[in-house]
């Protein structure tokens, strides 16, 4: 985390009351999960990266006005679905069908599995699972696939992602449910 | 989760989505462990608005227009009002002026009437009869005129 101090150092951020260390920590502690989220959402690593970036250095600058009502993670990851709205936003269409060339193909998307402990028959099996779940999360709204992605990717309580989002936990619950029975169709349809 | 809670048909689901998350974690992880952290000096040291100055901008423009909107109508109607006021006190000052003039006009007449009398006086006494001593002289040039006419008519003293 000596990259990310010296570079805030040159920043010139002098304004700023959190000590660089103690952002150190933060940014080096949460960034993967970021990372991940943003990736799972996007699935454009060059993007989900930049958004990453821009997301930590948002909750640098406006460290001080965070009050710990809530926990770190769920602060960060606001900002970041806000980015995230604002990358959907900017682009003035639909998500998917913009980035179409950046992004991985959801077919693709389900290689990365790890493949100590299973066989080949059970790591087919499962790459053509992870395959489908893609293909029910690509037909997903954008607030579905934020709450899908926090739910079964970060593995967050619904009053935690109710806290993430702005909703309540009856209108999470209602978006989760309508993924699910699209994800369930997909899953279903193909057994 | 635990899988004996669930109805056989669920368990497919739990595991795919199991596999779905494992799935997502090891391409995170692999995409970070070739992409170490690193914040971009120029981007991060490009000035950029503040989230409360796009809103504060338009807030501004809306101020901007909202002026002029009303501003310029309220200026034109002060101008107009102005001129209105000086106008009205040109024309007073007309009226004063033309007042004065009409008293003095008065006190002129009656100057001129003095003046009239005065002249019929004079005339008057220019045009006294003559005394009865040169009465003789002014029949003969009285004469003399009608002869000049052609009248020819005696005199009849």
């Amino acid at each position: 985390m000596a990259t990310l101090t010296t570079v805030l150092e040159t920043m010139g951020k002098q304004t700023v009351a959190m000590p660089d260390a103690e952002f150190a920590e933060v940014a080096s502690r949460y960034r993967p999960q970021i990372f991940r989220f943003l990736l799972a959402s996007l699935r454009d690593p060059d993007v989900a990266e930049t958004l990453t970036q821009d997301c930590l250095l948002k909750a640098y600058r406006n460290w001080e006005s965070f009050r710990g009502e809530s926990s770190v993670m769920t602060w960060l990851l606001r900002i970041a679905i806000n980015l995230q709205k604002d990358h959907w936003r900017s682009r003035r269409m639909q998500f998917w069908k913009q980035t179409a060339n950046n992004a991985v193909d959801a077919a693709d998307a389900g290689h990365w599995l790890p493949s100590e402990e299973s066989s080949p028959e059970q790591q087919t099996l499962a790459k053509d699972q992870v395959r489908l779940v893609w293909k029910a999360v690509e037909r997903l709204s954008e607030r579905q696939r934020t709450v899908f992605m926090l739910r079964h990717v970060e593995e967050m309580e619904i009053h935690e992602i109710a806290s993430t989002i702005g909703l309540s936990e009856g209108t999470v619950k209602a978006h989760l449910s309508r993924a699910m029975v699209r994800v369930r169709a997909e899953l279903g349809g193909k057994r | 989760m635990n899988y004996h809670d669930k109805e056989p048909e669920e368990i497919p689901v739990e595991e795919a989505l199991r596999n779905f998350r494992t799935s997502i974690h090891a391409w995170s992880d692999q995409e970070l462990h070739t992409r170490p952290f690193r914040v971009e000096v120029a981007k991060a040291a490009r000035p950029h608005l503040h989230w409360l100055m796009v809103p504060a901008m338009g807030w501004a423009m809306a101020g901007i227009l909202a002026i002029g909107a009303i501003g310029v109508p309220v200026a034109v109607h002060h101008e107009r009002q102005v001129a209105a006021e000086q106008l009205a006190a040109q024309q007073q000052q007309q009226r004063e002026t033309q007042e004065k003039a009409a008293q003095q006009a008065p006190k002129t007449a009656n100057n001129d009437v003095d003046d009239e009398e005065l002249l019929n006086h004079v005339d008057s006494d220019i045009a006294q009869a003559a005394p009865d001593a040169m009465e003789p002289l002014a029949s003969l040039m009285q004469d003399s005129n009608a002869r000049d006419t052609g009248t020819g008519e005696p005199t009849t003293r």
